[in-house]
């Protein structure tokens, strides 16, 4: 039962997914051409990053017991770590955009180490259906059950999140990736003015 | 060039004389004060025709006809704000509705309007779509003579392109820039995307369009964030459409907010028209660079996907190196094909406020 009832919800919240993950992912794929098998591994990347964020929050949850709304850290927690993957963004943008290197580090070997990191913060993100996930993780009270019901409920999600390996059509025009260079300094810094306006604002 | 006998411009301009008459006669129902004035821009329309076609000077008429657009486009709809909120400038309390289904928004708005339509689609029915039809009327227009709507069919474009000709020689010379920074339009318009899906709101037009110093400014409860809109798209205004046009003589607006030109900039690749330079004739003087409104001639004289085929280059060069092309294929009448669609598509366009803006203009 947790298997399909974790399924259903990251179905039907697959949507709400979808769009917080765009502005990473979007200028990210587009930024660089690579082939399509290199984008398919930076999205298990990605994905397994976020499995482990559920995760973390399925222990959690069955560990304390407690809703979101008893958690009252949760938006201060989400503005860091939006603050935090801002400037994982900004980085990759900026460096490829000015092709620049870091500590001797060329951006692209860094960068590419990316998306697992990007994918952990995102996955915690507070949507609605991921509370309800989260409250599903209290009441079953059995940490197991939380975990499978987790696990199920990110492969619901992840359905949506493959197509963006296709976006390396894009990338092979140039004023494309260039663009997608600007547009994640732009993300970046409109994630990091949010991440500041949350944090201050709780 | 293009240059033609009185007689063959007489006709060509009389075609579309009666090209618009016809259309008016038709569609105009307002009554007769409004259809005199469309006969009188059909006229309009049909000069510049004519001129275009008997001097050769297509960038100049052109120009005439862009910056008459955008002015009338003005008169009209600042009369219709000041019509139903008494302010010429700002409608504090109400979001009015007051221009017409705008190109600029279509594309920060492209992601909701998908995801709305997806939805009406699972949810709602079929009754809700509406979006699609009017951006495909957008999108063949933009197919027919590409980028060249950011010159002939803008009715904003002229505002800056006005302001740029204001001046007779450049106070500032900037000859070319970085190509990346061409991008610029590019990459905002991925962000503005990106960012009116999360927010389920169209950012670019709440918080950058500087446009709206000719409609109206839309609302937002929070007064803070109200402030901090206006001053953002006021900078974008002051700096992109009036300050540096005025003294760099170039588009920069168009070249490098507008989103909605980057937008076609993509799209209008598959049209087949193209400004090209041809190698062997050209003697790198870089009069064309210069010139160039749109940064989009690179220094090595490749004319890149931005031009927006106002033909100031091909008429600034001496040495008549610089060509309308058709799928790379150079001929005379490349010109007419052009020329006739780009009046066709940007007459229809400002025939919603140029007569109009007679109208205001003769009963004040
Ligand atoms: S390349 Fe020529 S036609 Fe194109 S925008 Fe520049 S000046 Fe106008």
């Amino acid at each position: 039962m947790e298997t399909i009832n974790g399924f259903l919800l990251g179905l039907s919240a697959g949507i709400n997914c979808l769009i917080i993950c765009c502005p990473y992912l979007i200028p990210f794929f587009i930024s660089e051409h690579r082939n399509t098998n290199k984008n398919f591994g930076l999205i298990l990347e990605y994905l397994a990053g976020r499995l482990s964020a559920y995760l973390i929050i399925g222990i959690i949850s069955s560990i304390l017991g407690l809703t979101l709304n008893e958690f009252h850290l949760s938006s201060r927690i989400y503005s860091f770590f939006l603050i935090l993957s801002s400037f994982i963004l900004f980085l990759h943008s900026f460096g490829l955009t000015f092709e620049l290197n870091f500590l001797n580090v060329n951006a692209k070997i860094v960068t590419d180490r990316i998306p697992f990191l990007t994918g952990f913060l995102n996955g915690f993100n507070f949507c609605p259906p991921l509370i309800a996930a989260f409250s599903y993780g209290v009441s079953s009270a059995n940490i197991l059950k939380s975990i499978l019901f987790f696990i199920f409920f990110f492969f619901g999600t992840a359905l949506y999140i493959l197509p963006f390996i296709f976006l390396n059509f894009a990338a092979k025009v140039e004023n494309l990736r260039n663009a997608g260079r600007i547009a994640g300094i732009f993300v970046s810094i409109w994630f990091f003015i949010q991440g500041i306006y949350l944090l201050f604002k709780v | 060039m293009v240059k033609l006998s009185a007689i063959k411009s007489f006709f060509i301009s009389f075609g579309i004389f009666i090209f618009f008459m016809i259309l008016f006669l038709f569609s105009e129902k307002r009554g007769i004060n409004y259809l005199t004035m469309k006969v009188i821009y059909s006229f309009f329309l049909g000069l510049i025709t004519f001129l275009i076609f008997f001097t050769g000077k297509i960038s100049l008429y052109r120009s005439i006809f862009f910056i008459t657009s955008a002015i009338s486009f003005i008169i009209v709809y600042k009369f219709k704000l000041w019509g139903i909120t008494g302010n010429f400038f700002i409608a504090p309390q109400r979001n009015i509705p007051e221009v017409p289904f705008c190109h600029i928004a279509l594309t920060s708005n492209f992601f909701i309007t998908f995801f709305d339509q997806l939805k009406a689609l699972f949810l709602y029915g079929w009754d809700k779509w509406g979006f699609y039809t009017l951006g495909i009327v957008y999108i063949f227009s933009t197919l027919s003579i590409g980028q060249g709507f950011c010159s002939w069919g803008c009715f904003y474009g002229g505002i800056d392109e006005g302001i740029s000709k204001i001046l007779k020689k450049p106070i500032f010379k900037v000859k070319s820039i970085s190509p990346k920074l061409r991008d610029l339009p590019l990459g905002l318009l991925i962000f503005l995307m990106l960012s009116s899906l999360v927010l389920m709101e169209p950012v670019f037009c709440i918080w950058f369009c500087p446009l709206k110093m000719t409609t109206s400014i839309l609302n937002n409860s929070d007064t803070y964030i109200y402030k901090m809109q206006i001053i953002i798209f006021l900078l974008i205004g002051i700096i992109f459409l009036i300050l540096l046009p005025l003294f760099i003589k170039k588009r920069t607006f168009c070249s490098f907010i507008c989103p909605f030109g980057a937008f076609i900039s993509i799209a209008g690749r598959i049209n087949p028209f193209k400004i090209e330079i041809i190698n062997d004739i050209c003697v790198k003087c870089g009069k064309c660079i210069e010139v160039c409104p749109s940064f989009a001639i690179n220094n090595e004289y490749k004319v890149n996907n931005y031009c927006t085929k106002c033909f100031l280059c091909i008429e600034k060069c001496k040495e008549n190196a610089i060509k309308l092309t058709i799928n790379k294929q150079f001929n005379v009448y490349n010109y007419y094909f052009f020329i006739l669609s780009a009046i066709i598509l940007g007459g229809t366009i400002s025939s919603f406020f140029i007569p109009e803006a007679l109208i205001i203009i003769l009963n004040r």
